[in-house]
This record gives C-alpha cells, structure tokens and sequence, in this order.
C-alpha cells in the first residue's frame, strides 16, 4: 500500500512525507499523477510511489497546513497543485535534515562509512 | 495521445462513488490520476472500460476503499496529536488553577473562587473529555474502552459536584454522593474484574483498585462531615435554654402590662411584639418538624418585614435602652445547620422579650414616680 519499490516498503515507509515536501520545495507546483511520474523518472524506477499511499498523504499535509492547492478545470475534471506552504517550506528542511542525519548515523551504526567506522 | 472525454469522467467519478471513495476532494485527485494514466499509458485502439478496468487495481490492494481509510486515518492521527496537545495544556492548567486557587482560599485573598472554578471546569470540562476520546482510540479493547470511560464520567460527576459545593450552588451534594457510591460500589469492582485476569496487568489492577476504594472511601466519609453529636446537642441546649428564657420574660410582660396605665405606644409594641414572636415560632416549628433549613423560604421575607417594622417602631420610642434586632443571621439562614438557625432565631425572641420588658419596666417605674 506504501511505496512500491525495489525496496522493502518498511525501509522507507516513513520517508514519503520527505520525499513529497522535498520534490514540492524543488519544483514549487506539482500535481499528484506528476509526483509518482517525477519520482519514477529521478530514481529509475527503483522507487514508485503508489497512489494509495500518495494521496492520503497529500490531504494530511494539506490539513496540517504543510501545503496549499489550486484546482484547474479541464472540462469535468479538477486538477489540483500542491505548492508548499511557508510552515511547509520549514517542515521541508527540516525533515531532510533529520532524515541526512539519520542516514549517517545508520553508516556509523552499521560500519558502512570507512571514514566513520572501522570497514 | 487519447483524451478522457467528459462523460468517461463522469462514469469514473460515479464508479469510484460507488467503490466507497466518500471525500469529494480525494475523489478529484484519483479522478486526474486515473485520466493521466490512459491518456499517458494506453493506446488509442484500446477500449476506454477495458483501460479502466486494467489501470484501477493498482490503487489498492483489496478494495478501492483503503485509499479512503488510509486518508480518514493520517487526518484523524493529526487530530490526535492535537487533542494530545490540548490535552496536557488543561491538565497543566487545571494543576496550576488549583494549587494558586487553594493557596488563595487558605490565605482568604480575593479571587479564590474564580481561580478554583476555573481549574475544575478546565478538569472536569476540558481534560477528561479528551481524555476519555484519546483512551477510546488508544485502547484496543472494548472492554477496557467503556470501562475506562465510565470511570472518567464519574470523576467528572464528582469534580462537577466539588466545584458545585465550593460555590453552594444546587445539587452539589447530590452529584457528589452519587458519583462516589457509583464510582466506589459499582466502577471499582468493574475495573478490578475486567482486568484482574490478566497476568501481565494483575499487579497494577489490585494496587490501583485499593487505592481507587480508598479515594472513594476518604471522598465519602469528607462528604458526610457535619458537626458532631455533642456540638449539636449542645447547641440544642442552649437554643431551649434561650427560648424558656425568652418566653418567661414574655409571661411576666404579660402581667406588666396590667400594671401601667393604657397607652397607644404599649398597644402597638404588645402587637409588634406578638407579629414578629409568631412570625419565630412558625419558624422554628418548621425547623423542629423538617430537621433541616431547606423549608424555610417562604417564611423569611415575611420575617424580615415584621422585624423592619419592629425596628422602625423601636427607633421612633427614642428610648436608648431598646436595642433594635440585628438581622443579618436570618438572612443567610437557609445556608446555615439546624441547630445554627434555631439559636439565631432563639436570640432575636430573647432580645424581643428583653425589650418590651424594659419599656414596660420603665412605664411601671414612670408610674409610681408619678405616684410618689
């Protein structure tokens, strides 16, 4: 239901909101079907967001005040971009950093860093 | 590249309607999502219900539904952390309005009440609520649901009933009573064996559970404090002892006046007099009958204009002897005990009796200087 990848969902269940927040802050408006295709594109396909875990998402941050929407019309259809908010902008660097940082901790914590560890 | 005509969107918004996706603003967005796909991903020969049928089973695994569960879950988790929030804000609260609100009250300052009352609607208003909506999220047993939820409504009940008697407002000892028989008789034994089978909450369960009895038990036996059985029977005692005494001066000032010669002023003060005696006796007799000051609403303002115009009548004999009769006991009367009332009562008959017994003490006096 999360992420569908060539990774374990759980390895990276909890970096969606990150992933979302960080691609927003880059591109600055996106619509959801454009989120799953971008992330497709930047990581080969290793990571696919599905949208069953995309869009719950979504309306959370929208909720928590993370993001902002704009609708467009196409016919019957409601296209809605996700912008980030200032609080958004914020919650954006902040989870990168917290998530880099986790990232070094688990090098140094697994030995994968020659620099930091004993490999 | 194909387009999604206007009625294929229609038909996909009524499909995904129909598949339980209730939140028109998710709806909008699988809407897009769906026509992104066949217009990106499908040719042109392909059938558009066929497509469709092909592209929706990657939104879920099971059912369609779960994309609305997962969204009405993240949106409800974020109101959680919120209430959790708001929660430990009137907890904090409630613990510093109490502690300054007794601080105040034990130092008799100004402000107390409104300190008090404050904390404990906080308590019983803003902290248990959410409490009991938190617990019934969190637990993942029924049981444990509706019995936690219980208790936490009758400690509202009882912090309702303390913030009632700290202000003397109606009912207070009713919600207190009530709330702690219930709480002690019925929710304690509940708790105790609901859970009690539980080896991993067994130790927990017993200690709680005589704690809980024993707050119950302390709560009960406060709220039953009165004065004790000496202090009222003394105060009794000296209620009949005022009261003879009262009435012996009465029967003498009987006899007075026979003895001094008839005037207007003496006709008016035995029929004052007499008014405002009957007014006491009817009072007191509903004190002796009801045991309680609750009967006693009709009864004072009727009081209250008869000792006015006693009053009044008293000031203009312009004798300094006579004393007019203070009435600030009764007017606080209906809050006060029994025994209390009965000797305010006993000492406005006294000072009453003593008065017209030293106006007709002075005529007696008058008369034989006069004589001599």
């Amino acid at each position: 239901m999360y992420i569908c990848s060539m990774y374990s969902s759980e390895l990276i269940k909890g970096t969606l909101k990150t992933i979302v927040l960080n691609l927003l802050k880059e591109q600055g408006r996106m619509y959801g079907y454009e989120i799953t295709q971008r992330v497709k594109d930047l990581t080969n396909g290793k990571i696919q967001i599905t949208e069953g875990a995309l869009y719950p998402t979504l309306h959370s941050l929208e909720k928590s005040g993370e993001l902002e929407t704009e609708k467009e019309y196409l016919g019957k259809r409601v296209r809605k971009y996700y912008t980030l908010t200032e609080q958004g902008q914020t919650t954006a660097s902040q989870k990168v950093n917290e998530l880099t940082e986790f990232m070094q901790t688990m090098k140094f914590l697994l030995d994968l860093d020659p620099q930091l560890g004993n490999a | 590249m194909r387009n999604v005509t206007d009625e294929e969107v229609i038909f996909i918004d009524h499909d995904l309607a129909a598949r339980g996706i209730v939140l028109e603003e998710l709806r909008d967005n699988l809407i897009d999502h769906i026509c992104c796909i066949i217009e990106h991903e499908s040719t042109m020969e392909e059938d558009f219900y066929k497509c469709y049928e092909r592209v929706l089973p990657q939104f879920f695994k099971e059912e369609l539904q779960e994309i609305q569960t997962e969204t009405d879950n993240l949106l409800q988790f974020k109101n959680f952390y919120t209430m959790k929030k708001i929660m430990n804000i009137s907890g904090i609260s409630t613990v510093f309005l109490i502690l300054v609100g007794a601080i105040l009250k034990s130092l008799h300052l100004p402000g107390a009440a409104v300190t008090f009352l404050l904390g404990g609607f906080t308590f019983a208003f803003m902290f248990l609520p959410i409490l009991i909506i938190i617990k019934l999220k969190d637990d993942e047993s029924t049981t444990d649901k509706v019995v936690f939820s219980f208790g936490l409504l009758l400690a509202m009940a009882i912090a309702v009933g303390v913030i009632f008697k700290i202000m003397h407002w109606p009912y207070a000892n009713m919600l207190m009573y009530s709330g702690t028989i219930i709480f002690t008789a019925l929710y304690v034994p509940l708790y105790f064996f609901t859970r009690i089978r539980r080896p991993e909450i067994k130790f927990n369960t017993i200690v709680n559970s005589v704690l809980m009895i024993a707050f119950g038990g302390i709560m009960y036996s406060l709220f039953d404090l009165s004065y004790s059985k000496k202090y009222a029977d003394q105060m009794q005692e000296n209620h009949y002892y005022l009261h003879d005494n009262a009435m012996l001066l009465f029967e003498t000032n009987q006899s007075l006046y026979a003895a001094i010669p008839a005037s207007e002023q003496a006709n008016q003060l035995k029929s004052i007099t007499s008014e405002v005696n009957t007014n006491l006796e009817k009072m007191v007799g509903t004190l002796v009958k009801n045991k309680s000051t609750n009967g006693l609403n009709s009864s004072v303002p009727e009081l209250m204009t008869a000792l006015n115009q006693y009053n009044s009548f008293v000031g203009t004999l312009n004798n300094a002897s006579l004393k007019s009769i203070d009435d600030s006991g009764l007017k606080v009367i209906e809050r006060i005990n029994t025994e209390l009332a009965m000797n305010i009562l006993a000492r406005v008959q006294q000072q009453l009796a003593v008065n017209e017994s030293v106006f007709l003490g002075n005529q007696v006096i008058d008369k034989q200087l006069v004589a001599n």
